[in-house]
């Protein structure tokens, strides 16, 4: 059988996605943003994923060298608001950045299984863990399934564009929400069954198959990332 | 294991029952098969067995199930999942994780199995269907046959002795299905009781112990153990069932290519794609489509058939190569004006609030567009339904409907793919119908189908895709070739 590489727990990660962002709102600082993406990057490190790790440094890299150069030619060269509007979009990116690094390291290393029974022991409500576990579980399909009508829309002659979009809001919205509520329906119908039959509703304590509990590796990470992370952004 | 004293189901908001006065009793170890006509009431039987409803799937019912001498209505669904298990029609609604090892232990975990047990069971469940070479693989790297032996297998995790299957066959191609029959036959042979509700005979004919057919909610005909093998085909197909004999259909005489001097309506030249520099899907694509032509594109999963399907219709733009129409070459952008593509899913080609909305969208330049839009719904005896609303037609008003669109920009051309998955002997005939009034001696039609029974009745050519090359392409005039291919190359 399977055995996994022990990564931190998903709780671990959700923790540091609130801590990240906390100190990515209340703090403009670029070495609390060096260091939050220090944390997601090492994240990404116990995952294994050497070759992606590296590859995520450079964008990392890249966003700064975009961000400092934009500033230089503002400052020297053009001083335009299109080049404002560029730095915001670059200052926002960064701050997105450690997120997208989390949110990779949750899908390569989590299973399902794994999220719910860690979301159980975090006493949520049954409905909350199914709500975020079936959207965790379809948002592929969504994507699957919009491909699929702006096809049928091309074939049925229907314009996808930009300036359709803008000029027939409603009618738009209309051509993408009834084909995938309709297909929604179905799919909640046909999911709801399965789930019932699979003992989702059984009223007893849920064991896992995978180990899903905090190890030291997490409380050092926990403790030590909040320490520092508080001691950047008080004292720096 | 199974006792049915006459049992009956009124789904809420509904006047007529859904099923009723149904008592069938099943032993230890059989294999029964539910069969008839789509909206017979199968489905609603097994829901029944299974607790959905009425717990999902709220209503009235009537009479009292027996399972393992327990009564039904005294459990819920989870005592009642311990002893039945249950495998739906879509394996992909099936799964609740994204790969294979944790949606196969989900439902252990969700009954609080220890860990210990979870094991025992897993090594239990891979060894009986010889499925380690899956356990650490995603979903979305298995084959639609691989999902369904998987979906088995989570189902078969519970240690349940019973088995409901509901339409396992409907998303499967020929492999996938002679797959799913060893899988059945495994399971029979240590003793599981199954009981499967399909409208697909043919490979479950050596497997059963009792065929029941239904017909409006109730059981109608019994047949036990010899018998089936004299069942013949025109006797099921006078019920609207499909064939017990796969490869004994015979050819439709009228679908010959008829047209007297068939002109080429499309012409493909060369037509290579590739999604990634390495890989080339499509090499040298050549086919002539001519009139009258009714061409049933052939190939297995990911040869690629689809993909060729949308460049012919312009949804996919080819790497080289050309497609001309009427001698001249015909743009990507302009060729869904000639073309029209029927969807698996027809639900995302349905745009319009009424059948009139959505035969006027995309055709609202078109002289005397209301005229025609009237004239076209009464020749597909869709008039009385103008006003409603397209998503309450059954599945093959759908397609008719979507055909009528493609009728008032007089297109020559019509795709048609897996049109007849999980339909009945009597709406696989209506497709074909569908097929024949659209093509005529004038028009062409490409149909992607795994269906064999549905080919024999409305193809007169094959085309095989194999390896991204055209590997055969014959007219349909035996059926030795196209058995041959289907037992060999699909």
């Amino acid at each position: 059988m399977i055995e996994k590489h022990k990564t931190l727990d998903f709780r671990t990660i959700l923790y540091l996605n609130i801590l990240l962002m906390l100190f990515l709102i209340f703090s403009g600082k670029q070495q609390v943003l060096m260091l939050s993406f220090l944390v997601a990057i090492l994240t990404m490190l116990d995952i294994r994923e050497f070759a992606l790790t590296a590859k995520l440094i450079v964008g990392f890299v890249l966003l700064f060298v975009a961000h400092y150069g934009l500033d230089a030619i503002y400052r020297t060269i053009w001083n335009s608001s299109f080049i404002l509007l560029l730095e915001i979009f670059i200052f926002l990116a960064q701050r997105i950045y450690p997120f997208i690094v989390l949110g990779i390291v949750l899908k390569r290393s989590k299973t399902l299984g794994e999220i719910t029974t860690a979301l159980n022991r975090l006493h949520l409500h049954k409905g909350i863990i199914l709500s975020l576990v079936v959207m965790i579980r379809y948002l592929p399909a969504i994507k699957d399934d919009f491909h699929v009508i702006t096809e049928a829309m091309r074939l049925k002659g229907i314009p996808i564009s930009f300036r359709y979009a803008i000029l027939h809001p409603i009618k738009t919205i209309e051509y993408f929400i009834v084909p995938m509520l309709f297909r929604s329906m179905k799919t909640t119908e046909e999911f709801s069954g399965a789930a019932l039959v699979k003992g989702y509703e059984f009223h007893g304590t849920r064991t896992s198959y995978f180990d899903v509990k905090m190890t030291y590796k997490d409380m050092a990470v926990i403790i030590i990332s909040t320490s520092l992370l508080t001691l950047c952004a008080i004292t720096i | 294991m199974i006792d049915l004293q006459n049992v009956g189901f009124c789904y809420e908001g509904k006047e007529r029952k859904s099923i009723k006065e149904n008592s069938i009793f099943i032993s230890k170890g059989e294999v029964v098969v539910i069969t008839g006509e789509s909206g017979c009431g199968k489905s609603t039987l097994l829901r029944c067995i299974n607790g959905l409803c009425p717990i999902l799937y709220e209503g009235i019912p009537e009479g009292e199930i027996f399972i393992s001498n327990k009564k039904r209505s005294e459990m819920n669904i989870g005592n009642i999942s311990q002893i039945v298990s249950t495998v739906f029609q879509n394996p992909e609604n099936q799964f609740f994780t994204l790969d294979v090892l944790s949606d196969m232990v989900f439902s252990c975990e969700n009954f609080g199995i220890e860990k210990e047990d979870i094991v025992r069971k897993l090594h239990y469940v891979v060894d009986l269907l010889q499925i380690e070479h899956f356990l650490n693989k995603k979903f979305s790297e298995l084959s639609g046959g691989e999902k369904q032996k998987i979906a088995l297998a989570s189902a078969l995790m519970l240690e349940t002795q019973i088995l409901l299957m509901d339409e396992p066959s409907a998303n499967l191609d020929y492999q996938s299905i002679q797959l799913l029959r060893e899988t059945i036959l495994k399971l029979k042979s240590i003793g599981y009781t199954i009981l499967i509700s399909e409208h697909r005979l043919y490979y479950l004919k050596d497997i059963c112990d009792k065929l029941f057919i239904m017909a409006d909610g109730s059981v109608k005909q019994r047949y036990y153990g010899e018998q089936l093998v004299s069942l013949g085909d025109r006797f099921l197909h006078e019920q609207g069932i499909r064939g017990i004999n796969l490869f004994q259909s015979d050819m439709d005489s009228n679908i010959h290519n008829k047209a007297h001097s068939p002109k080429i309506l499309l012409s493909l030249q060369n037509i290579s794609f590739a999604y990634d520099s390495e890989k080339k899907l499509l090499q040298n694509i050549n086919i002539d489509i001519r009139s009258g032509d009714r061409i049933a594109l052939l190939g297995k999963n990911g040869s690629g058939k689809s993909t060729l399907a949308k460049i012919i219709c312009g949804l996919r733009k080819e790497n080289n190569g050309q497609i001309v129409f009427c001698e001249k070459n015909l743009p990507t952008k302009n060729r869904n004006l000639n073309i029209s593509y029927v969807m698996q899913n027809v639900d995302f080609q349905i745009f319009g609030c009424s059948l009139y909305d959505d035969l006027l969208l995309g055709n609202e330049k078109v002289e005397q567009i209301d005229v025609k839009i009237k004239q076209i719904l009464a020749e597909f005896n869709l008039l009385n339904l103008i006003d409603e609303h397209p998503m309450t037609l059954s599945m093959g008003q759908k397609q008719r409907l979507i055909i009528a669109s493609s009728y008032i920009l007089e297109k020559t051309i019509s795709i048609f793919d897996e049109p007849t998955s999980g339909l009945d002997y009597r709406n696989m005939k209506s497709v074909c119908s569908l097929i024949n009034s659209f093509t005529g001696t004038k028009n062409a039609s490409i149909i992607i189908s795994h269906d064999y029974e549905f080919i024999m009745n409305s193809c007169n050519r094959v085309v095989l895709l194999e390896n991204g090359r055209i590997a055969e392409d014959f007219p349909l005039n035996n059926k030795e070739q196209l058995t041959k291919i289907f037992k060999e190359r699909l």
